[in-house]
């Protein structure tokens, strides 16, 4: 296929092997990145314990920090979770999704309207999930939200909305257990919704 | 002399067997068609073929996985979705628009062009999605989510999406050789991969705001999303880096994919740098201010136009030196032919022209800007 050129400097010719290894070569970075990486990520352990009765910081914002403390046999799901936006937490067959929301400026930021936008979130994850109506709730550190039930065609749980005391964010957890959770589990996770509290924001890490 | 002819003289010149022709259709033309009964013509056309499936399978599947991972979110907040999706599509469209106008002489194939945009907003989108979420695992498992929240996406986001929208340039490359014959031709098809990805970026993050903003008044945050990703952000992202990391496919494949060491060492600058680039955007430098947003905005802006005015200066010189050649053959008036080499210069010479014999002129014009850009890719 060589291809002679007036006019122009010497080069080399096209050949079929030389158009063989960009296309080698790409192929293999995509199918590096596509399909290694998350093999290589499946090899790392997906959970790590959390640390049992010490506060742990999930958000911040507005001069406050927002902490839950956990009983034991608790895991953190890295691959899931953000520091300080989302948290996946895992005890058995229970499990405790975590979410930060922080309303923009002149929003509707009321507990009821922050529940009414996690009717529609928690929709995203599984169409089939459903929030129930809700309650006024208090945490054990005087902390005031709302709270309700939730349930997918095949797991059953509670939901709560914790806004921080200045508005600028709140904290969305729901529980989700399936029918092979025990009640330890299940009170283990009401417990650690329970255990939310927002102090003032000193800085440093937690 | 027939009025059609914007020059006089008699026939064209003769055309430099050199880098294949352009052609309208992305994947339209070549040398290889209709010469594929011989074995070894059928061999030669291989790689192309296998590019072509490979673009069209990655496609899909970075589509399906972008359904997969947004489609549930865009079922649940429908107007949020069609307002981003209205909104970033017409600014897809002004934003190729002006990318294919850039292009000096003549813009790129239509396409050539569509098959860029097609490939950002499909492939590099789905697996990049795939890929950044394993690394930012991995950092997170290895390295702990503070470290993570900080330093993951500048570890991961740069070395993943800047390699999986340059793959499409490749692929167009091997598949049509004939629509990147040198570093301009690598700049603008890889400016339109990158526009489409950042596009396609740009509705998923419109989406993820109005989660993350408790999605009390969704509408507010996606266009908050959209005018901020497209007003401020916008310039000096994607379309750049991936214009700059084009050039250097330009660049590999002007040289027939077998560069000699200089150029090699170009090539791989110029993806370096578009890495650089898209890691210092997502380092968490100059705190995260809208002063400091800018400046990386900027960064990524001028270091392509340096990239630009620099293949352009050079491309546009060549294309002159082949006008200039052609019309002295042509006994055209020198700046009669240099003018060809502009559009304006084109249109006017047209004007000249009675409008019957328009169309053969047009013909003619771009017979003579076809020779000429086909020796300006040779002397590359």
């Amino acid at each position: 296929m060589a291809e002679p050129m007036t006019g122009g400097r010497d080069r080399p010719p096209w050949t079929t092997k030389a158009r063989w290894l960009p296309l080698g070569v790409t192929l293999g970075m995509i199918a590096l990145l596509a399909l290694g990486l998350p093999l290589l990520n499946a090899l790392l352990p997906d959970s790590e314990p959390v640390p049992a009765d010490r506060s742990m910081r999930i958000a911040s914002g507005g001069g406050h920090d927002a902490t839950l403390t956990f009983d034991p046999g608790w895991a953190l799901h890295p691959d899931s979770s953000q520091e300080g936006q989302n948290y996946l937490f895992s005890r058995n067959h229970v499990r405790l999704v975590l979410n930060t929301v922080t309303p923009h400026d002149g929003s509707p930021d009321s507990a009821a309207d922050l529940w009414s936008g996690m009717r529609k979130i928690v929709r995203v994850s599984d169409p089939a999930t459903r929030l129930g109506e809700p309650r006024p709730v208090a945490s054990d550190s005087g902390a005031t939200g709302l709270s309700g039930s939730a349930r997918t065609d095949t797991e059953a749980g509670t939901a709560g909305v914790f806004p921080a005391p200045g508005r600028d964010f709140a904290v969305e957890m729901v529980v989700m257990s399936g029918p092979e959770a025990t009640a330890a589990d299940v009170e283990a996770a009401k417990r650690a919704v329970r255990s939310i509290r927002f102090t003032e924001h000193h800085g440093g890490a937690p | 002399m027939s009025h059609a002819r914007p020059y006089p003289g008699t026939a064209p010149p003769a055309q430099p067997t050199v880098p294949p022709q352009r052609a309208s259709g992305p994947w339209e033309s070549g040398p290889q068609r209709g010469a594929g009964a011989s074995p070894r013509h059928a061999r030669a056309a291989l790689p192309a073929l296998t590019a072509r499936l490979a673009y069209i399978v990655l496609c899909a599947a970075g589509l399906v996985i972008l359904l997969r991972q947004y489609g549930p979110a865009a079922r649940v907040f429908p107007v949020e979705a069609v307002t981003a999706f209205v909104l970033l599509a017409a600014a897809l469209a002004i934003g190729a628009w002006a990318l294919c106008r850039i292009r000096p002489v003549r813009p790129p194939s239509a396409g050539s062009a569509a098959a860029a945009v097609a490939w950002g907003v499909t492939a590099p989108v789905g697996l990049a999605m795939v890929a950044n979420q394993a690394l930012i695992g991995m950092w997170s498992k290895g390295a702990g989510l503070a470290f993570a929240a900080d330093w993951a996406p500048a570890l991961s986001a740069p070395l993943n999406e800047e390699v999986l929208k340059l793959a499409g340039v490749v692929l167009i490359a091997v598949a049509a050789p004939w629509a990147v014959r040198g570093p301009v031709d690598g700049f603008i098809l890889g400016a339109l991969v990158g526009l489409g990805f950042q596009m396609v970026e740009n509705a998923t993050y419109a989406l993820n705001l109005v989660m993350q903003q408790g999605a009390t008044d969704g509408l507010q945050s996606t266009l908050l999303s959209v005018v901020l990703r497209v007003g401020l952000t916008g310039l000096g992202t994607h379309w750049a880096m991936s214009a700059v990391a084009g050039t250097a496919v330009g660049i590999l494949a002007a040289e027939r994919w077998r560069p000699g060491r200089r150029r090699a060492a170009g090539a791989a600058v110029l993806v370096l740098v578009a890495v650089a680039l898209h890691w210092f955007f997502d380092a968490p430098l100059l705190g995260g201010s809208v002063a400091g947003t800018l400046v990386k905005v900027a960064a990524g802006f001028c270091t392509a136009m340096v990239v630009y005015f620099a293949v352009r200066h050079g491309y546009r010189r060549r294309v002159r030196r082949a006008l200039a050649d052609a019309g002295e053959a042509l006994d055209l008036h020198r700046s009669d032919a240099l003018a060809l080499a502009r559009r304006s210069g084109r249109r006017k010479a047209l004007l000249r022209v009675p409008l019957p014999d328009r169309p053969a002129a047009e013909s003619r014009q771009r017979e003579l800007l076809a020779t000429a850009e086909r020796r300006a890719d040779a002397e590359e």
